[in-house]
């Protein structure tokens, strides 16, 4: 029981943790250009 | 002209049913709950009704806004003699759905499938960009947010599901809440972390685009989502999400060079879908007095409906549409 419940926790944080990403350096949202209809 | 009618008037479905009365559109709903019915006030161009018993000397073109499953409810509006535009996006209702192909065509009719924000708005999206290239290959969709209470359950349940995405000619399944990506929506809602989840996005994308190699769909969710994702919902869900977003990315080449290009909205997920459903249940009602109206099943993007005018149709209905310039966020 207790060994399953390490595998758990680790299982669990393995799944939770992450380094995360990079947000973009350069550039952003305009609205949208359309072709002329 | 007969009335357009919507069934079911939920978060997606009172959306609606205010977009089609605002642009003058006469109405019939349907909703077995007289609170819902009130809650759409009075106009002389709207007939509320509680029995969604709904035939075709009633209305022409109707939208299905009710919880998922719809297929029962579309199936059956179909063999009255209704067209039918529905808005689910549950990826075994769609699958339901686009299996009826043959019957819907032999009735003569035509069945939208997945005519909401995240699938309907981003096949739209994928649409308007699909012109600044020579080809498209790839197609990654990124959703925030949550409409209605349906919509909630629907999205708790996909992080526990198994994701679906088309990879190289072949459909992949991975589990829900695994592949983490940071994807930049329009502000206010910025970067957000978001993981594979079991929606209809690819089945409905690979529809309207059979020749890209790579779809895939992605949902935001904070760790606590992704620890419960497998267990009932802690809390009820509320009546309407807050601000939602969507994130498209197509790749492919222009000229011989790579090319991405990336368009995104930050807009209540209810609002997205109700524009989107309210503008093609217009231009199908535009279809049935001209007589030119598709027949079988239609997907928002396989080109079968007149994309060009139903994005300036939806922006016309207030929703803001962006592109991202200078890298792909």
């Amino acid at each position: 029981m207790a060994a399953l419940s390490v595998a758990g926790l680790i299982a669990g944080a393995i799944r939770l943790r992450g380094r995360g990403g990079v947000p973009p350096e350069r550039g952003g949202w305009r609205e949208l250009s359309r072709p002329r209809s | 002209m007969k009335p357009a009618g919507v069934v079911g008037l939920g978060a997606v479905g009172s959306r609606v049913a205010r977009q089609l009365t605002a642009s003058g559109s006469h109405l019939v709903v349907f909703d077995p709950d007289p609170a819902a019915l009130a809650g759409l006030g009075s106009s002389p161009n709207l007939v509320s009704l509680t029995d969604g018993n709904v035939r075709d000397e009633v209305a022409d073109v109707v939208v299905v806004a009710t919880p998922t499953p719809q297929a029962p409810v579309a199936i059956a509006l179909l063999r009255r003699g209704l067209h039918v535009i529905t808005t689910t996006d549950d990826p075994d209702d769609v699958h339901e759905l686009l299996g009826h192909d043959s019957e819907v065509s032999r009735l003569g009719r035509c069945l939208v499938v997945g005519a909401a924000a995240s699938p309907g708005m981003t096949g739209l999206m994928v649409s308007e960009l699909r012109h600044r290239f020579d080809d498209i290959d790839e197609i990654h969709v990124a959703f925030h947010g949550t409409g209605g209470p349906a919509c909630a359950r629907q999205h708790h349940r996909a992080l526990g599901g198994e994701a679906i995405g088309w990879h190289d000619g072949e459909w992949i399944e991975r589990p829900g809440g695994s592949g983490r990506e940071l994807f930049w929506f329009p502000e206010p809602i910025g970067g957000k972390d978001c993981y594979r989840a079991e929606l209809a996005d690819p089945i409905v994308l690979h529809r309207a685009f059979p020749s890209v190699k790579r779809i895939s769909a992605r949902v935001s969710a904070t760790r606590r989502d992704r620890l419960t994702a497998r267990l009932p919902m802690m809390s009820p869900p509320h009546p309407e999400g807050g601000l939602g977003g969507l994130r498209v990315e197509v790749r492919g080449s222009l000229g011989g060079a790579r090319v991405t290009h990336v368009a995104g909205i930050a807009e209540r997920t209810a609002v997205i879908a109700g524009a989107l459903a309210a503008a093609v249940a217009d231009q199908l009602q535009g279809g049935v007095t001209s007589g030119n109206i598709p027949t079988g099943v239609v997907v928002v993007g396989d080109g079968q409906l007149d994309e060009l005018a139903l994005m300036t149709a939806v922006i016309q209905r207030g929703i803001t549409v962006f592109e991202y310039i200078g890298a792909a966020g």
